[in-house]
């Protein structure tokens, strides 16, 4: 990797991980619905491990695939992921949730870890699968009282610089050493993901 | 992006500022005008349409400002117009203006050039819309006339700027996906807000 990516990759990382802190100053002296939806929306990709390492694997395996994949996972996580939460706001059932996302972390940990690199359409289609369960179970865990659009733009904001986060991360996979930094991190998405499915965590 | 346009990037990042996301407040301190012209820019659903009208007009080179400028401005100018007859309700449905931004949000994410007489029909719609869902709240006593002024003003510099800088995209893939990245947000977000309002 040059060090023009590098300075990419390091500026993405840092910009992810920095916005995570930048509302609970800039939103600091309002008050009302408005930023209270903002931030809770913001959290709420946040609020739980199981969502924060699949987000983050989606990222690093768009990174691992390289190409297209780079930034079509991202595009369409974030959109089948609202189409879930849409179900989930609206109460449509939808069995097998929390064993979905379980699984969404095992099996994106996985093709991390093992680079595995299947054609385009079936990653764009594993990552939408396992984008409706994530979607869904925010969607039915949603506050009713919180706004709706500042809801929503702090969620998908949220969401997205995890992704993003993945894919700077995942940038790392061009240096001979940064592979094995990537496939420890898919290792350890797995390993996570498989306390979830045991209910260890 | 030269500092010049980075430091005025960045200015008018400050203006997003969140003390009041009402539409229709005035922000006291401020003049008629100039409540007019942060309007568009403390409205969340305004912002999202400008944004995504803005990316879809400049994502696909060759930037061409000519009618879609004409289109917006006229459609803006008649939509604050009407807004000041009564006919219309003083807010439009929220629904409304996040299903355009939805058809733009999957328009840019997939990078689909639209015709261009479908372009504008869209673009003056959504300033149709923009324009009604900009009136004055009645209980302001003076400076209508301002405040409506100083929302087209913003409506049109904003779609402009945003589409001029869109088109610079182009140039490195990298900003290209970003684009698209944007676009995905932005259905995402309308996905949602559309889901919260079915739900009710």
């Amino acid at each position: 990797m040059n060090r023009k990516t590098r300075r990419i990759a390091l500026y993405f990382l840092i910009l992810s991980i920095s916005c995570w802190f930048f509302p609970a100053t800039a939103w600091a002296h309002t008050s009302g619905g408005i930023v209270g939806g903002f931030l809770s929306g913001f959290k709420h990709p946040i609020s739980g491990l199981d969502h924060v390492v699949a987000m983050v694997a989606v990222g690093l395996w768009g990174a691992v695939l390289e190409g297209s994949a780079m930034w079509l996972l991202p595009v369409i996580f974030p959109m089948v992921m609202a189409f879930g939460g849409a179900l989930g706001v609206m109460g449509v059932p939808l069995p097998g949730i929390e064993i979905g996302i379980a699984l969404s972390g095992i099996a994106l940990g996985c093709m991390v870890a093992f680079t595995i690199k299947p054609p385009l359409w079936v990653a764009g289609v594993l990552v939408g699968a396992f984008a409706i369960f994530h979607g869904y179970a925010h969607g039915t865990e949603l506050p009713s009282a919180a706004n709706a659009l500042t809801f929503s733009v702090g969620f998908v904001l949220s969401t997205g610089l995890l992704h993003l986060s993945g894919i700077a991360l995942g940038l790392l996979y061009r240096r001979s050493w940064g592979r094995y930094v990537v496939r420890v991190t898919g290792g350890v998405i797995v390993l996570i993901g498989c306390g979830f499915l045991f209910q260890i965590f | 992006m030269t500092r010049r346009q980075a430091a005025w990037f960045w200015a008018c990042l400050l203006l997003l500022t969140p003390s009041t996301a009402h539409a229709h407040m005035m922000i006291k301190g401020m003049g008629p005008f100039v409540n007019g012209l942060l309007h568009p820019l403390v409205t969340i659903p305004h912002l999202l349409l400008l944004l995504g009208m803005g990316a879809l007009l400049g994502q696909h080179p060759p930037l061409r400002l000519k009618w879609p400028m004409l289109t917006f401005a006229a459609s803006s100018a008649l939509g604050l117009l009407l807004s000041t007859t009564g006919w219309f309700p003083p807010t439009m449905p929220q629904p409304l203006l996040l299903g355009f931004a939805l058809v733009f949000g999957v328009l840019i994410a997939s990078a689909y050039p639209i015709p261009t007489w479908l372009q504008l029909t869209l673009l003056g719609l959504t300033a149709l819309l923009l324009g009604l869902d900009s009136a004055v709240d009645k209980a302001i006593p003076t400076g209508h006339l301002q405040i409506l002024f100083g929302t087209w003003l913003c409506l049109n510099l904003a779609i402009y700027n945003i589409a001029f800088y869109s088109a610079f995209c182009d140039r490195k893939k990298w900003s290209q996906i970003g684009l698209r990245v944007l676009g995905s947000w932005l259905a995402a977000i309308a996905v949602l807000v559309l889901a919260f309002a079915l739900k009710k």
